[in-house]
């Protein structure tokens, strides 16, 4: 019943009943203190929304490649999270069929930005 | 009363079968030889480590309305400080949301690992701690092992923004001194200890030295009782590893549920897909990322820990407990499972009525 279930992990006198330890894993009782950036990806064109588009990220002063942050789903949406104390975050969107030009796009302080439109011209044939 | 509204609650959750805890074993080399080690770790293994894409791939099957709050994604091994990547790791799983942790020998556990880690989103640490010098060093193999294990500890026990604990095996040699322990881990900062004992598996199954006397079985859950009832800034509790019986609520927080396969899931490091893993992996293997879609195989697999009917056998055929126990920890079922590997319960109500 996962009515039930939502309604004892939402009260606050029967939240601890959730918090368990694997027997040899961490802890699992945290404060997250992350932001999440949604992102859409349309092409430019015609505004339709690309699905499979491939969404890598790059960090000042921690990244040393770019990291895989996931792939947007046929609406063209992909959510990511990121640290309110990044300074600067890089975002590069490849489209895999390569109908469409990749796109880098840069951010600064990332956690102050909720929804991103994000729009693909068509490759150059 | 309370037992039963927790066999409600517990069924309930086991209906329900929210996954919001999972393990990747991200590499099975290790730069110890630990004696109680269940996955048989070491320098020459068997099994590359799996690249992070792979894991990836499995870890985005998971749909964003199916990651709750608190989903927690534990790095282990083998010694995940080990891998080249960890920073890289830990950043792509924290752009999906998922919160992280690490369970670590903290060998290689520095000041500079440490910054790194944390800006990395690690919000969640486990470091074992096996005795004293003299005992940490033989059950870690290694010679200097304890003082970096405690330099470790030092620098991650009073960091604000991890949770943090420091996990103990507790064996027939370093029984004797917990209480030295427990002053070593205050006077450090440490916040959390969690004491439990050895399952037959692994290296720990040639070694007698492992295992806990049903007498020491029992003076171990005193030791954690009575601590629990003094003020100490340092909270010590025995893992969900067993049904208690009498000591039940008593020596941790929360009673006896396995959350194996209930909430709990790995991907092991040759793809495998099983509960913890502890857990017997031939026996209870329910599939393989590079075969299978890893969420799918959570909502339709796991049957045999959604419904432990099966495991009414053996020791645990007419056990009078039962209800309460669900035939103990998953990992107690190993080989043939004819029958569990150790009983928690009755170890202590044997010691009990040997002392009455």
């Amino acid at each position: 019943m996962k009515w039930l279930h939502n309604l004892l992990k939402g009260c606050t006198l029967t939240t601890a009943l959730f918090v368990f330890q694997a027997c040899y894993g961490t802890p699992q009782d945290f404060e997250e203190n992350m932001s999440e950036i949604d992102f859409q990806v349309v092409s430019a064109s015609t505004k339709k929304p690309l699905g499979n588009v491939s969404v890598k990220r790059w960090i000042s002063n921690q990244s040393d490649e770019w990291e895989n942050c996931g792939t947007t789903d046929a609406n063209g949406l992909l959510s990511v999270f990121s640290y309110d104390d990044y300074s600067s975050v890089e975002f590069k969107f490849e489209e895999a069929s390569g109908s469409y030009q990749a796109k880098d796009t840069s951010f600064v302080n990332p956690g102050q930005h909720k929804a991103i439109p994000i729009a693909l011209k068509e490759a150059i044939k | 009363m309370n037992k039963l509204l927790f066999r409600l609650f517990r069924n309930n959750e086991i209906k329900v079968h929210e996954l919001n805890y999972l393990f990747w074993e991200c590499t099975s080399r290790c730069n110890l030889h630990c004696r109680h080690c269940g996955s048989d770790c070491g320098k020459e293994v068997r099994y590359q480590d799996m690249p992070l894409e792979d894991f990836l791939g499995a870890l985005d099957t998971i749909p964003r309305k199916h990651r709750p709050k608190g989903f927690t994604v534990v790095l282990t091994g083998g010694e995940p400080l080990l891998r080249p990547d960890i920073q890289q790791i830990g950043r792509c799983i924290s752009s999906r949301g998922f919160g992280w942790g690490m369970v670590s020998n903290g060998y290689f556990y520095n000041e500079e690992m440490h910054r790194n880690l944390i800006a990395s989103g690690m919000m969640a640490l486990t470091i074992s701690l096996d005795g004293t010098k003299e005992n940490h060093d033989w059950m870690r193999g290694k010679s200097d092992c304890y003082e970096h294990t405690l330099k470790a500890i030092s620098i991650a026990a009073i960091e604000s923004r991890l949770n943090f604990d420091v996990v103990t095996c507790v064996n027939r040699k370093n029984i004797g001194e917990l209480e030295t322990l427990f002053e070593i881990l205050q006077g450090l900062g440490v916040r959390k200890w969690r004491l439990f004992t050895i399952i037959p598996i692994g290296r720990a199954a040639n070694n007698p030295d492992m295992q806990l006397t049903d007498d020491e079985l029992l003076s171990l859950m005193h030791f954690i009782e009575g601590h629990r009832k003094s003020s100490a800034s340092l909270s010590v509790s025995f893992s969900c590893e067993g049904y208690l019986g009498p000591f039940e609520e008593r020596v941790r927080d929360n009673r006896f549920f396995c959350h194996a396969g209930i909430n709990i899931a790995s991907v092991l490091i040759d793809g495998s897909i099983n509960a913890c893993p502890n857990i017997d992996r031939a026996a209870f293997n329910q599939g393989n990322i590079y075969q299978d879609n890893f969420y799918e195989v959570w909502e339709n697999g796991f049957l045999a820990f959604r419904n432990r009917q099966w495991a009414r056998k053996g020791q645990c055929a007419d056990c009078p407990v039962w209800r309460n126990c669900l035939g103990d920890g998953m990992h107690n079922w190993h080989g043939n499972l004819d029958s569990v590997l150790t009983c928690h319960y009755s170890r202590i109500i044997s010691a009990i009525e040997h002392h009455s």
